[in-house]
């Protein structure tokens, strides 16, 4: 039995929340810059209002909750002893880069086909929401786990990370 | 047959063709003469749909509305016809990125021969693309006899009239704005569109 419980990896809980804030502040970064500057350079024409409210509910929920959970323990001297599974911090990685990698395939590619015109492209961003929506849903779940998480503290050993999962 | 407006709206560029390009002058010619020229120019040119219109003493002759490059020539079929803006290859970087970040303007073209020996000059209306779209369908397919048997008189003139319009790049297809003047003079759109050299080979 305790063979079995310590072939389970873990992995330290604030460990997994910097990496994927990392994940998704750098995408969004990235995602909003891009279109901040197509915006600036008329690539929407009269459309920008719809591309901006194409954007914004398909990044911001997910990185507000990411940053809300960040900020309630940036405050936190203590650091926590929760841990995440291994497995559960590669799914919450990997479905995260995919996800803002459709976000940012579905901008890069609409000058290749019908959204090389501003309302193609805006057509386009509706069009994917089809599968950005549940994907999004899914996101959401898995790190909402992560970042909503109630932390289990070591007040008495600083420094101390026993492995228990989180919460 | 269908009557051209008249005075025509007026052109982006506009250029009145020498003698020389229908003959020497050392037989008499008729109408039809010059519009046998003009269709083999616009053949060569790659314009397989024109459309015929009566101008007073004459004809008028419009081209399919295109769209071309910035430097004039015509876009590669079937982007050339097509009023969509044509997709960008991921495969040309530059053309890419600009597409990417600024968008892909749109230049297009209709060009009207008018023959007559009526002086004249344009109208002060601006086309509008729609307009200018309709030029192809909306007269005679072919130069009726009654106007192709006129002669071909030293008062006669063959004005190429250009009709250039641009779309900016992010905005609607259908969002053009007639061009006055031109980007580029007459000439080089006839010689871009291949027309000019076709008058060559007749």
């Amino acid at each position: 039995m305790t063979d079995e419980v310590s072939e389970v990896r873990l992995q330290p809980l604030d460990s997994v929340r910097t990496r994927l804030s990392v994940v998704w502040v750098s995408g969004a970064f990235l995602i909003l810059l891009l279109v901040a500057v197509q915006t600036l350079n008329g690539r929407y024409g009269d459309h920008v209002q719809e591309a901006w409210a194409w954007l914004l509910p398909n990044i911001m929920p997910t990185l507000g909750t990411i940053l809300a959970g960040v900020v309630s323990t940036a405050m936190d001297p203590h650091r926590s002893r929760s841990a995440v599974r291994s497995y559960f911090y590669l799914l919450a990685l990997g479905i995260s880069v995919f996800y803002l990698a459709l976000v940012l395939l579905t901008i890069l590619i609409a000058p290749t086909g019908a959204g090389v015109t501003a309302k193609g492209a805006v057509e386009q961003m509706h069009t994917a929401n089809l599968w950005l929506g549940p994907i999004q849903g899914v996101v959401a779940t898995v790190l909402g786990v992560l970042f909503a998480s109630k932390q289990k503290r070591d007040a008495d050993k600083p420094g101390g990370e026993t492995g228990e999962p989180a919460e | 047959m269908p009557a051209f407006e008249w005075p025509p709206p007026k052109a982006s560029e506009e250029y009145v063709l020498p003698r020389s390009v229908f003959g020497d002058g050392s037989r008499a010619q008729v109408f039809s003469d010059i519009d046998q020229i003009l269709v083999a120019a616009l053949n060569a040119g790659g314009y397989t749909a024109r459309s015929y219109y009566s101008v007073p003493n004459g004809f008028a002759l419009a081209t399919r509305i295109e769209q071309i490059n910035e430097d004039g020539t015509p876009k590669t079929p079937p982007a050339r016809f097509a009023i969509e803006p044509e997709p960008v290859s991921i495969l040309r970087p530059m053309d890419y990125l600009k597409a990417l970040l600024k968008g892909v303007p749109g230049y297009y073209r209709v060009i009207v021969f008018s023959v007559t020996d009526t002086p004249f000059q344009a109208s002060g209306e601006r086309p509008t693309e729609a307009q200018a779209t309709e030029w192809v369908s909306s007269g005679v397919n072919v130069l009726p006899r009654a106007i192709g048997d006129l002669p071909f008189t030293r008062d006669v003139n063959c004005t190429a009239l250009v009709y250039e319009f641009t779309r900016k790049p992010g905005a609607d297809p259908d969002a053009t704005q007639f061009d006055t003047p031109g980007r580029l003079d007459a000439m080089t759109h006839l010689v871009k569109s291949g027309i000019w050299r076709g008058f060559g080979s007749h």
